[in-house]
Protein backbone atom coordinates (compact mmCIF):
# COMPACT_ATOMS: atom_id res chain seq x y z
CA UNK A 1 0.00 0.00 0.00
CA UNK A 2 1.45 3.47 -1.05
CA UNK A 3 2.66 5.43 1.97
CA UNK A 4 0.44 8.05 3.10
CA UNK A 5 2.00 11.29 3.28
CA UNK A 6 -0.26 14.21 4.67
CA UNK A 7 -4.10 13.18 6.16
CA UNK A 8 -5.98 15.52 7.49
CA UNK A 9 -8.72 13.99 9.96
CA UNK A 10 -12.09 16.80 10.04
CA UNK A 11 -9.71 19.52 10.04
CA UNK A 12 -11.41 22.74 11.27
CA UNK A 13 -10.44 26.65 11.64
CA UNK A 14 -12.34 28.87 12.38
CA UNK A 15 -11.94 32.86 12.79
CA UNK A 16 -14.15 34.60 15.35
CA UNK A 17 -17.31 33.22 13.62
CA UNK A 18 -16.32 33.04 10.58
CA UNK A 19 -15.14 29.21 9.04
CA UNK A 20 -12.02 29.20 7.26
CA UNK A 21 -11.87 25.65 6.86
CA UNK A 22 -15.12 23.34 7.60
CA UNK A 23 -14.01 19.79 8.71
CA UNK A 24 -11.36 18.57 5.28
CA UNK A 25 -10.41 15.37 5.56
CA UNK A 26 -8.11 14.46 2.61
CA UNK A 27 -5.11 12.00 1.91
CA UNK A 28 -2.03 12.95 0.21
CA UNK A 29 -0.11 9.93 -0.72
CA UNK A 30 3.90 9.33 -1.31
CA UNK A 31 4.45 10.40 -5.29
CA UNK A 32 1.09 12.46 -5.72
CA UNK A 33 1.33 15.67 -7.47
CA UNK A 34 -1.77 17.01 -5.48
CA UNK A 35 -3.73 20.00 -7.03
CA UNK A 36 -5.63 21.94 -4.54
CA UNK A 37 -8.83 23.51 -6.28
CA UNK A 38 -10.96 26.63 -5.34
CA UNK A 39 -12.17 30.15 -5.54
CA UNK A 40 -10.88 32.65 -3.05
CA UNK A 41 -11.09 32.14 0.14
CA UNK A 42 -12.60 28.19 -0.52
CA UNK A 43 -9.74 27.71 2.15
CA UNK A 44 -6.97 26.50 0.08
CA UNK A 45 -4.26 28.86 1.51
CA UNK A 46 -5.56 28.04 5.48
CA UNK A 47 -5.43 23.89 4.92
CA UNK A 48 -1.84 24.85 3.79
CA UNK A 49 -1.40 26.80 6.69
CA UNK A 50 -2.13 24.31 8.64
CA UNK A 51 -0.25 21.72 7.68
CA UNK A 52 2.85 23.86 8.32
CA UNK A 53 1.96 25.05 11.49
CA UNK A 54 1.46 28.61 10.95
CA UNK A 55 -2.00 28.00 12.07
CA UNK A 56 -3.51 26.19 14.82
CA UNK A 57 -6.51 23.87 13.88
CA UNK A 58 -9.77 24.81 16.04
CA UNK A 59 -10.67 21.02 15.40
CA UNK A 60 -9.68 17.99 13.66
CA UNK A 61 -6.37 17.06 13.48
CA UNK A 62 -3.25 16.07 10.76
CA UNK A 63 -0.90 13.25 10.09
CA UNK A 64 2.34 14.33 8.24
CA UNK A 65 4.58 11.04 7.30
CA UNK A 66 2.67 9.34 10.13
CA UNK A 67 3.63 11.58 12.74
CA UNK A 68 0.86 13.54 15.04
CA UNK A 69 1.42 16.30 17.80
CA UNK A 70 4.73 16.73 18.50
CA UNK A 71 6.05 14.64 16.59
CA UNK A 72 4.76 17.06 13.57
CA UNK A 73 7.91 19.47 13.98
CA UNK A 74 10.05 16.18 13.25
CA UNK A 75 8.14 15.48 10.72
CA UNK A 76 7.65 19.11 8.96
CA UNK A 77 11.65 19.46 8.33
CA UNK A 78 11.44 16.52 5.46
CA UNK A 79 9.01 19.52 3.95
CA UNK A 80 9.37 22.60 2.03
CA UNK A 81 6.89 24.95 2.13
CA UNK A 82 5.94 28.44 0.14
CA UNK A 83 2.61 29.99 1.51
CA UNK A 84 1.28 32.92 0.10
CA UNK A 85 4.00 35.32 -1.08
CA UNK A 86 7.59 34.74 -0.16
CA UNK A 87 8.82 36.99 2.38
CA UNK A 88 12.69 37.53 3.30
CA UNK A 89 14.78 39.63 4.92
CA UNK A 90 14.89 42.81 2.89
CA UNK A 91 18.29 43.81 3.80
CA UNK A 92 19.79 40.64 2.53
CA UNK A 93 21.04 39.11 -0.72
CA UNK A 94 19.00 36.14 -1.86
CA UNK A 95 22.30 34.07 -1.53
CA UNK A 96 22.47 35.42 2.53
CA UNK A 97 19.12 35.10 3.24
CA UNK A 98 19.19 31.35 1.98
CA UNK A 99 22.74 30.87 4.11
CA UNK A 100 20.95 32.50 6.85
CA UNK A 101 17.80 29.82 6.33
CA UNK A 102 20.83 26.82 5.93
CA UNK A 103 22.84 27.90 9.26
CA UNK A 104 19.23 27.89 11.07
CA UNK A 105 18.31 24.46 9.56
CA UNK A 106 21.52 22.61 10.42
CA UNK A 107 21.89 22.11 6.38
CA UNK A 108 25.42 20.79 5.99
CA UNK A 109 27.87 21.91 3.27
CA UNK A 110 27.79 25.95 1.57
CA UNK A 111 27.50 24.64 -1.92
CA UNK A 112 23.78 23.72 -1.09
CA UNK A 113 22.98 27.27 -1.32
CA UNK A 114 25.05 27.73 -4.51
CA UNK A 115 23.22 24.74 -5.91
CA UNK A 116 19.64 25.64 -5.19
CA UNK A 117 20.16 28.90 -6.49
CA UNK A 118 21.47 27.60 -9.84
CA UNK A 119 18.68 25.34 -9.39
CA UNK A 120 16.05 28.01 -9.88
CA UNK A 121 17.80 30.59 -11.69
CA UNK A 122 18.84 33.00 -9.16
CA UNK A 123 22.27 32.43 -9.26
CA UNK A 124 23.46 35.66 -10.75
CA UNK A 125 21.98 38.13 -8.44
CA UNK A 126 24.82 39.40 -6.61
CA UNK A 127 24.52 41.87 -4.11
CA UNK A 128 21.17 43.09 -4.90
CA UNK A 129 19.10 43.08 -1.86
CA UNK A 130 16.10 41.28 -1.74
CA UNK A 131 14.01 44.42 -1.42
CA UNK A 132 14.92 45.40 -4.87
CA UNK A 133 13.55 41.82 -6.39
CA UNK A 134 10.62 41.47 -8.83
CA UNK A 135 8.23 39.14 -8.08
CA UNK A 136 9.54 36.77 -10.33
CA UNK A 137 12.84 36.54 -8.38
CA UNK A 138 10.91 36.49 -5.52
CA UNK A 139 9.29 33.60 -6.26
CA UNK A 140 12.82 32.02 -7.61
CA UNK A 141 13.73 32.45 -3.92
CA UNK A 142 11.13 31.57 -2.07
CA UNK A 143 10.72 28.05 -4.07
CA UNK A 144 14.50 27.74 -3.79
CA UNK A 145 14.07 27.59 0.27
CA UNK A 146 11.45 25.33 -0.25
CA UNK A 147 13.91 23.24 -1.90
CA UNK A 148 17.16 23.78 0.02
CA UNK A 149 16.29 20.74 2.17
CA UNK A 150 15.51 18.19 -0.56
CA UNK A 151 12.45 18.07 1.19
CA UNK A 152 9.89 14.85 0.54
CA UNK A 153 6.74 16.90 0.64
CA UNK A 154 6.97 19.98 -0.84
CA UNK A 155 3.68 22.54 0.07
CA UNK A 156 3.26 24.85 -2.53
CA UNK A 157 0.75 27.76 -2.75
CA UNK A 158 0.22 29.51 -6.32
CA UNK A 159 4.21 29.42 -6.96
CA UNK A 160 3.37 30.67 -10.32
CA UNK A 161 2.35 34.00 -9.84
CA UNK A 162 4.21 37.09 -10.65
CA UNK A 163 6.49 34.32 -12.95
CA UNK A 164 7.08 35.26 -16.75
CA UNK A 165 5.95 32.28 -19.29
CA UNK A 166 9.59 30.95 -19.56
CA UNK A 167 9.79 30.93 -15.64
CA UNK A 168 6.40 29.04 -15.74
CA UNK A 169 7.46 26.12 -18.29
CA UNK A 170 10.96 25.63 -16.10
CA UNK A 171 8.85 25.70 -12.85
CA UNK A 172 6.40 23.10 -14.03
CA UNK A 173 9.49 20.96 -15.92
CA UNK A 174 10.98 20.68 -12.35
CA UNK A 175 8.30 20.04 -10.47
CA UNK A 176 8.01 16.79 -12.63
CA UNK A 177 11.44 15.92 -12.79
CA UNK A 178 11.26 16.43 -8.74
CA UNK A 179 8.24 13.95 -9.21
CA UNK A 180 9.74 11.40 -11.17
CA UNK A 181 13.40 11.68 -10.33
CA UNK A 182 13.30 12.20 -6.50
CA UNK A 183 9.50 10.76 -5.54
CA UNK A 184 8.52 14.28 -4.14
CA UNK A 185 5.40 14.53 -3.28
CA UNK A 186 3.85 17.69 -3.89
CA UNK A 187 0.68 20.02 -2.67
CA UNK A 188 0.15 22.92 -4.94
CA UNK A 189 -2.80 25.34 -5.56
CA UNK A 190 -3.18 27.28 -8.47
CA UNK A 191 -5.54 29.51 -10.17
CA UNK A 192 -4.30 28.94 -13.34
CA UNK A 193 -6.19 25.44 -13.81
CA UNK A 194 -4.58 24.87 -17.16
CA UNK A 195 -1.08 24.74 -15.42
CA UNK A 196 -2.62 22.79 -12.91
CA UNK A 197 -3.69 20.24 -14.61
CA UNK A 198 -0.87 19.64 -16.78
CA UNK A 199 1.18 18.58 -13.82
CA UNK A 200 -1.56 17.22 -10.66
CA UNK A 201 -1.87 13.54 -10.28
CA UNK A 202 -5.14 13.94 -8.16
CA UNK A 203 -7.00 16.71 -7.34
CA UNK A 204 -9.17 18.38 -4.03
CA UNK A 205 -11.83 20.79 -5.07
CA UNK A 206 -12.58 22.88 -1.98
CA UNK A 207 -15.53 25.19 -1.89
CA UNK A 208 -16.62 27.25 1.22
CA UNK A 209 -13.96 25.70 3.79
CA UNK A 210 -15.53 22.27 2.74
CA UNK A 211 -14.13 19.23 0.42
CA UNK A 212 -15.97 19.11 -2.10
CA UNK A 213 -14.16 16.08 -3.89
CA UNK A 214 -11.09 14.19 -3.82
CA UNK A 215 -10.37 12.28 -7.67
CA UNK A 216 -7.49 11.00 -9.33
CA UNK A 217 -5.72 13.09 -13.04
CA UNK A 218 -7.68 9.93 -14.64
CA UNK A 219 -10.90 9.63 -12.90
CA UNK A 220 -10.95 13.65 -13.59
CA UNK A 221 -10.15 12.56 -17.38
CA UNK A 222 -12.86 10.04 -17.77
CA UNK A 223 -15.21 12.63 -16.37
CA UNK A 224 -14.35 15.03 -18.53
CA UNK A 225 -13.79 13.24 -21.74
CA UNK A 226 -14.93 14.62 -25.07
CA UNK A 227 -18.43 13.12 -26.50
CA UNK A 228 -21.09 13.90 -29.01
CA UNK A 229 -24.33 14.95 -27.01
CA UNK A 230 -27.32 13.89 -29.41
CA UNK A 231 -30.78 15.21 -28.97
CA UNK A 232 -32.98 13.52 -30.51
CA UNK A 233 -36.72 12.61 -29.84
CA UNK A 234 -36.76 8.99 -28.95
CA UNK A 235 -34.11 8.06 -26.25
CA UNK A 236 -34.83 4.86 -25.92
CA UNK A 237 -34.65 3.70 -29.45
CA UNK A 238 -31.81 5.66 -30.06
CA UNK A 239 -29.93 3.75 -27.32
CA UNK A 240 -30.85 0.45 -28.72
CA UNK A 241 -30.04 2.03 -32.53
CA UNK A 242 -26.69 2.81 -31.36
CA UNK A 243 -25.94 -0.56 -29.70
CA UNK A 244 -26.93 -2.92 -32.51
CA UNK A 245 -25.84 -0.85 -35.66
CA UNK A 246 -22.71 0.59 -34.29
CA UNK A 247 -21.96 -1.77 -31.68
CA UNK A 248 -21.30 0.84 -28.63
CA UNK A 249 -22.10 0.35 -25.19
CA UNK A 250 -20.01 3.23 -24.51
CA UNK A 251 -22.95 6.29 -24.00
CA UNK A 252 -25.03 7.75 -20.88
CA UNK A 253 -28.52 8.25 -21.37
CA UNK A 254 -29.60 11.42 -20.07
CA UNK A 255 -32.84 13.42 -19.18
CA UNK A 256 -34.49 15.22 -21.78
CA UNK A 257 -33.94 13.00 -24.91
CA UNK A 258 -29.89 13.43 -24.85
CA UNK A 259 -27.38 11.07 -25.14
CA UNK A 260 -24.04 11.13 -24.89
CA UNK A 261 -21.68 9.26 -27.14
CA UNK A 262 -18.16 9.01 -25.85
CA UNK A 263 -16.94 7.02 -29.07
CA UNK A 264 -17.13 7.60 -32.67
CA UNK A 265 -16.12 11.01 -32.22
CA UNK A 266 -14.79 11.72 -35.86
CA UNK A 267 -17.63 10.06 -37.84
CA UNK A 268 -20.40 11.79 -37.04
CA UNK A 269 -22.18 11.02 -40.18
CA UNK A 270 -22.28 7.50 -39.02
CA UNK A 271 -23.93 8.07 -36.23
CA UNK A 272 -27.01 10.27 -38.14
CA UNK A 273 -26.96 7.47 -40.48
CA UNK A 274 -27.67 4.81 -38.09
CA UNK A 275 -30.29 7.07 -36.28
CA UNK A 276 -32.09 7.76 -39.25
CA UNK A 277 -31.79 4.02 -40.71
CA UNK A 278 -34.19 3.25 -36.94
CA UNK A 279 -36.35 6.41 -37.76
CA UNK A 280 -35.14 8.53 -34.97
CA UNK A 281 -35.21 11.87 -35.97
CA UNK A 282 -31.41 13.99 -34.79
CA UNK A 283 -32.59 17.20 -33.45
CA UNK A 284 -29.72 18.28 -32.80
CA UNK A 285 -25.68 16.74 -32.37
CA UNK A 286 -23.08 18.86 -30.93
CA UNK A 287 -19.10 17.63 -30.03
CA UNK A 288 -18.94 18.65 -26.18
CA UNK A 289 -15.39 18.25 -23.99
CA UNK A 290 -14.84 19.69 -20.66
CA UNK A 291 -11.47 20.40 -19.03
CA UNK A 292 -10.58 20.98 -15.39
CA UNK A 293 -11.97 24.45 -15.40
CA UNK A 294 -15.28 23.56 -16.27
CA UNK A 295 -15.42 20.46 -14.26
CA UNK A 296 -14.85 22.56 -11.31
CA UNK A 297 -17.44 25.44 -12.35
CA UNK A 298 -20.10 22.47 -12.43
CA UNK A 299 -18.70 20.98 -9.71
CA UNK A 300 -19.22 24.28 -8.00
CA UNK A 301 -22.54 25.35 -9.45
CA UNK A 302 -20.64 28.07 -10.90
CA UNK A 303 -20.72 27.48 -14.41
CA UNK A 304 -24.45 28.53 -14.33
CA UNK A 305 -23.07 32.17 -13.18
CA UNK B 1 19.97 26.27 19.37
CA UNK B 2 23.68 26.45 18.32
CA UNK B 3 22.25 26.57 14.88
CA UNK B 4 19.94 28.93 15.48
CA UNK B 5 21.55 31.31 17.20
CA UNK B 6 24.41 31.19 14.77
CA UNK B 7 21.97 32.25 11.94
CA UNK B 8 21.18 35.08 14.01
CA UNK B 9 24.36 36.60 14.15
CA UNK B 10 24.87 35.59 10.70
CA UNK B 11 21.84 37.76 10.12
CA UNK B 12 22.61 40.89 12.22
CA UNK B 13 26.21 41.17 11.64
CA UNK B 14 24.90 42.18 7.87
CA UNK B 15 22.47 44.75 9.26
CA UNK B 16 24.24 48.21 8.59
CA UNK B 17 22.11 49.69 11.02
CA UNK B 18 24.19 47.67 13.85
CA UNK B 19 27.24 49.17 12.83
CA UNK B 20 25.74 52.42 12.14
CA UNK B 21 24.75 52.42 15.95
CA UNK B 22 28.22 51.37 17.29
CA UNK B 23 29.87 53.44 15.61
CA UNK B 24 27.69 56.62 16.57
CA UNK B 25 27.82 55.27 20.31
CA UNK B 26 31.45 54.83 19.89
CA UNK B 27 31.90 58.55 18.48
CA UNK B 28 30.09 59.94 21.48
CA UNK B 29 32.22 58.03 24.41
CA UNK B 30 35.38 59.48 22.28
CA UNK B 31 33.76 63.20 21.90
CA UNK B 32 34.01 62.04 25.74
CA UNK B 33 36.90 61.20 27.08
CA UNK B 34 39.05 62.95 24.31
CA UNK B 35 36.76 66.07 25.82
CA UNK B 36 37.39 65.52 29.09
CA UNK B 37 41.26 64.85 28.50
CA UNK B 38 41.53 67.91 25.98
CA UNK B 39 39.29 70.56 28.10
CA UNK B 40 39.44 69.21 31.74
CA UNK B 41 42.80 67.07 31.84
CA UNK B 42 45.04 69.64 33.25
CA UNK B 43 42.07 70.37 36.56
CA UNK B 44 42.89 69.32 39.39
CA UNK B 45 40.49 66.12 40.45
CA UNK B 46 39.97 65.09 36.49
CA UNK B 47 41.45 61.78 36.51
CA UNK B 48 40.13 58.53 35.45
CA UNK B 49 38.66 58.34 38.41
CA UNK B 50 36.23 61.14 37.50
CA UNK B 51 35.94 59.83 33.70
CA UNK B 52 35.32 56.76 34.59
CA UNK B 53 32.64 57.01 37.18
CA UNK B 54 30.92 59.83 34.95
CA UNK B 55 29.63 56.63 32.83
CA UNK B 56 27.17 55.97 35.59
CA UNK B 57 24.98 58.93 34.54
CA UNK B 58 24.73 57.25 31.39
CA UNK B 59 24.09 53.69 32.05
CA UNK B 60 20.18 54.74 31.70
CA UNK B 61 20.42 54.82 28.46
CA UNK B 62 20.75 51.11 28.57
CA UNK B 63 17.28 50.68 28.82
CA UNK B 64 16.09 52.53 25.50
CA UNK B 65 19.13 50.77 24.20
CA UNK B 66 17.30 47.51 24.25
CA UNK B 67 14.57 48.50 21.68
CA UNK B 68 17.50 48.64 19.48
CA UNK B 69 19.10 45.39 19.92
CA UNK B 70 15.76 43.63 19.70
CA UNK B 71 14.99 45.28 16.32
CA UNK B 72 18.67 44.29 15.24
CA UNK B 73 17.61 40.89 15.63
CA UNK B 74 13.52 40.60 15.36
CA UNK B 75 14.21 42.46 11.87
CA UNK B 76 10.42 43.28 11.76
CA UNK B 77 9.62 39.73 11.16
CA UNK B 78 6.01 40.43 11.77
CA UNK B 79 5.68 42.69 9.07
CA UNK B 80 8.38 41.05 6.74
CA UNK B 81 6.82 37.82 6.99
CA UNK B 82 9.37 35.47 7.74
CA UNK B 83 8.56 33.91 11.03
CA UNK B 84 6.72 31.09 8.55
CA UNK B 85 10.06 30.45 6.87
CA UNK B 86 10.77 28.92 10.92
CA UNK B 87 7.72 27.64 11.88
CA UNK B 88 7.15 25.69 8.67
CA UNK B 89 10.25 24.10 8.82
CA UNK B 90 9.18 22.63 12.25
CA UNK B 91 10.93 24.76 14.50
CA UNK B 92 8.84 25.00 17.39
CA UNK B 93 7.84 28.13 18.73
CA UNK B 94 9.40 28.00 21.77
CA UNK B 95 12.55 27.27 20.30
CA UNK B 96 12.07 30.29 17.69
CA UNK B 97 11.17 32.22 20.69
CA UNK B 98 14.21 31.75 23.04
CA UNK B 99 16.51 31.68 20.41
CA UNK B 100 15.50 35.39 19.62
CA UNK B 101 15.40 36.17 23.06
CA UNK B 102 18.94 34.81 23.58
CA UNK B 103 20.77 36.86 20.54
CA UNK B 104 18.66 39.49 21.57
CA UNK B 105 20.42 39.48 24.90
CA UNK B 106 23.66 38.07 23.86
CA UNK B 107 23.81 41.03 21.50
CA UNK B 108 22.80 43.55 23.53
CA UNK B 109 25.75 42.13 26.20
CA UNK B 110 28.53 42.33 23.28
CA UNK B 111 27.48 45.61 22.51
CA UNK B 112 27.69 46.84 26.12
CA UNK B 113 30.48 44.91 26.73
CA UNK B 114 32.68 46.66 23.30
CA UNK B 115 31.79 50.14 24.62
CA UNK B 116 32.57 50.01 28.03
CA UNK B 117 35.55 48.47 27.06
CA UNK B 118 36.43 51.17 24.81
CA UNK B 119 35.48 53.71 27.18
CA UNK B 120 37.32 52.62 29.79
CA UNK B 121 40.45 52.21 27.47
CA UNK B 122 39.96 55.51 26.35
CA UNK B 123 40.00 56.59 29.73
CA UNK B 124 42.49 55.36 30.64
CA UNK B 125 44.76 55.84 28.24
CA UNK B 126 44.24 59.88 27.96
CA UNK B 127 43.27 60.67 32.04
CA UNK B 128 45.73 61.00 34.70
CA UNK B 129 45.53 57.92 37.69
CA UNK B 130 45.69 57.57 41.35
CA UNK B 131 45.22 53.99 42.39
CA UNK B 132 43.14 54.13 44.90
CA UNK B 133 40.71 56.43 43.79
CA UNK B 134 41.21 54.48 40.42
CA UNK B 135 40.26 50.75 42.20
CA UNK B 136 37.33 52.72 44.24
CA UNK B 137 36.06 53.75 40.83
CA UNK B 138 36.05 50.82 39.35
CA UNK B 139 34.40 49.38 42.40
CA UNK B 140 31.73 51.88 42.07
CA UNK B 141 30.88 51.37 38.10
CA UNK B 142 30.98 47.34 38.81
CA UNK B 143 28.72 47.44 41.22
CA UNK B 144 26.26 50.03 39.43
CA UNK B 145 27.03 47.23 36.66
CA UNK B 146 26.08 44.27 38.71
CA UNK B 147 22.84 46.26 39.81
CA UNK B 148 22.16 47.56 36.16
CA UNK B 149 21.93 44.18 34.86
CA UNK B 150 19.06 42.37 35.52
CA UNK B 151 17.19 45.82 34.60
CA UNK B 152 18.51 45.96 31.40
CA UNK B 153 17.46 42.22 30.74
CA UNK B 154 14.17 42.80 31.83
CA UNK B 155 13.59 45.38 29.34
CA UNK B 156 15.26 43.14 27.27
CA UNK B 157 12.43 40.43 27.62
CA UNK B 158 9.75 43.05 27.58
CA UNK B 159 10.92 44.49 24.21
CA UNK B 160 11.24 41.02 22.61
CA UNK B 161 7.95 39.94 24.10
CA UNK B 162 6.43 42.87 22.19
CA UNK B 163 8.34 42.61 18.92
CA UNK B 164 6.76 38.99 18.95
CA UNK B 165 3.18 39.89 19.86
CA UNK B 166 2.55 43.34 17.87
CA UNK B 167 2.15 43.76 14.38
CA UNK B 168 5.66 45.76 13.45
CA UNK B 169 8.47 46.56 14.98
CA UNK B 170 7.30 49.92 15.57
CA UNK B 171 4.22 48.98 17.17
CA UNK B 172 6.04 46.81 19.41
CA UNK B 173 8.61 49.18 20.51
CA UNK B 174 5.93 52.09 20.95
CA UNK B 175 4.41 49.92 23.26
CA UNK B 176 7.78 48.57 25.36
CA UNK B 177 8.45 52.19 25.04
CA UNK B 178 4.85 53.22 26.91
CA UNK B 179 5.15 50.22 29.68
CA UNK B 180 8.97 50.84 30.80
CA UNK B 181 8.45 54.79 31.12
CA UNK B 182 4.78 55.65 30.56
CA UNK B 183 3.50 53.76 33.24
CA UNK B 184 5.80 54.87 36.07
CA UNK B 185 4.91 58.28 35.19
CA UNK B 186 1.27 57.36 34.98
CA UNK B 187 1.82 55.23 38.65
CA UNK B 188 3.65 58.84 39.79
CA UNK B 189 0.40 61.18 38.66
CA UNK B 190 -2.28 58.68 39.60
CA UNK B 191 -0.31 58.09 42.82
CA UNK B 192 0.06 61.43 44.01
CA UNK B 193 -3.36 62.53 43.00
CA UNK B 194 -4.98 59.87 45.51
CA UNK B 195 -4.25 61.51 48.59
CA UNK B 196 -2.97 58.71 51.15
CA UNK B 197 -5.86 56.57 50.07
CA UNK B 198 -4.40 52.68 49.85
CA UNK B 199 -5.02 52.44 46.14
CA UNK B 200 -2.35 55.56 45.67
CA UNK B 201 0.03 53.97 48.41
CA UNK B 202 -0.52 50.83 45.87
CA UNK B 203 0.66 52.95 42.95
CA UNK B 204 3.59 54.45 44.64
CA UNK B 205 4.58 50.94 45.69
CA UNK B 206 4.70 49.85 42.35
CA UNK B 207 6.31 53.02 41.29
CA UNK B 208 9.65 52.19 42.88
CA UNK B 209 9.26 48.81 41.19
CA UNK B 210 9.73 50.08 37.77
CA UNK B 211 12.80 48.93 36.37
CA UNK B 212 13.07 52.61 35.17
CA UNK B 213 12.29 54.15 37.91
CA UNK B 214 14.88 51.36 39.82
CA UNK B 215 17.75 52.29 37.64
CA UNK B 216 18.04 55.45 38.49
CA UNK B 217 18.02 54.78 41.88
CA UNK B 218 20.92 52.35 41.13
CA UNK B 219 23.00 54.77 39.52
CA UNK B 220 22.81 57.12 42.37
CA UNK B 221 26.42 57.04 44.69
CA UNK B 222 24.63 56.25 47.45
CA UNK B 223 22.55 53.44 46.75
CA UNK B 224 22.76 50.44 48.87
CA UNK B 225 23.03 46.75 48.51
CA UNK B 226 19.28 46.42 49.32
CA UNK B 227 18.82 48.52 46.38
CA UNK B 228 21.08 45.72 44.45
CA UNK B 229 18.98 43.12 45.73
CA UNK B 230 15.74 44.79 44.72
CA UNK B 231 17.40 45.39 41.13
CA UNK B 232 17.49 41.37 40.83
CA UNK B 233 14.65 40.70 42.22
CA UNK B 234 12.43 43.22 40.12
CA UNK B 235 14.35 42.37 37.43
CA UNK B 236 13.78 38.76 37.66
CA UNK B 237 9.81 39.18 38.05
CA UNK B 238 9.87 41.41 34.85
CA UNK B 239 11.53 38.97 33.01
CA UNK B 240 9.84 36.47 33.93
CA UNK B 241 6.76 37.88 33.49
CA UNK B 242 7.43 38.80 29.99
CA UNK B 243 8.31 35.96 28.83
CA UNK B 244 6.06 34.17 29.91
CA UNK B 245 3.80 36.29 28.45
CA UNK B 246 5.07 36.35 25.09
CA UNK B 247 5.58 32.91 24.96
CA UNK B 248 2.17 31.90 25.54
CA UNK B 249 0.61 34.80 23.22
CA UNK B 250 3.34 33.54 20.61
CA UNK B 251 2.10 29.71 21.09
CA UNK B 252 -1.38 30.85 20.21
CA UNK B 253 -0.30 33.54 17.34
CA UNK B 254 -1.43 33.42 13.57
CA UNK B 255 1.89 32.88 11.89
CA UNK B 256 0.97 35.38 8.74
Amino acid sequence: MTETVLATHDLSRSYGRSLALDGVSLTVRKGDIYGLVGRNGAGKTTLMRLVTGQSIPTEGALELFGQTGRELLQARQRTGAMIEVPSFAPFLTAKENLEYYRLQRGIPGKQAVDEVLELVGLRDTGKKKFKSFSLGMKQRLGLALALMNHPDFLILDEPINGLDPEGVAEFRALLLRLNQERETTILISSHILTELSSVATCYGFLERGGLLEEISAQTLHERCRTCLRLTVNDAAKAAMLLQTELGTENFEVLPGNVIELYDHLDRPQEVSGALASGGVALLGMEQKSADLEAYFLKLIGGGKQ
Amino acid sequence: MRNYLRAEFYKVVRRKYLWITLAVALGMETFLFVGYALFHGDQAGMGFHTGWTNLIGLLSLGIPATLLTGDMVFANQNKNGTLKNEIAYGLSRGQVYWGKLLAQTGLSLMLCGAMLGYYLAGCWLLLGHDPVLDAKAMAQVGWTLLAALPLWLSAQALCCCMYFLLPSDLAGGMTALACLYGLPLMALIFGGLGGGNPASGLLEWAYRLMPAVLLDEVTNPRATWEVCVLAWGVGAAWWLGFTAIGLLGFRHKEIR
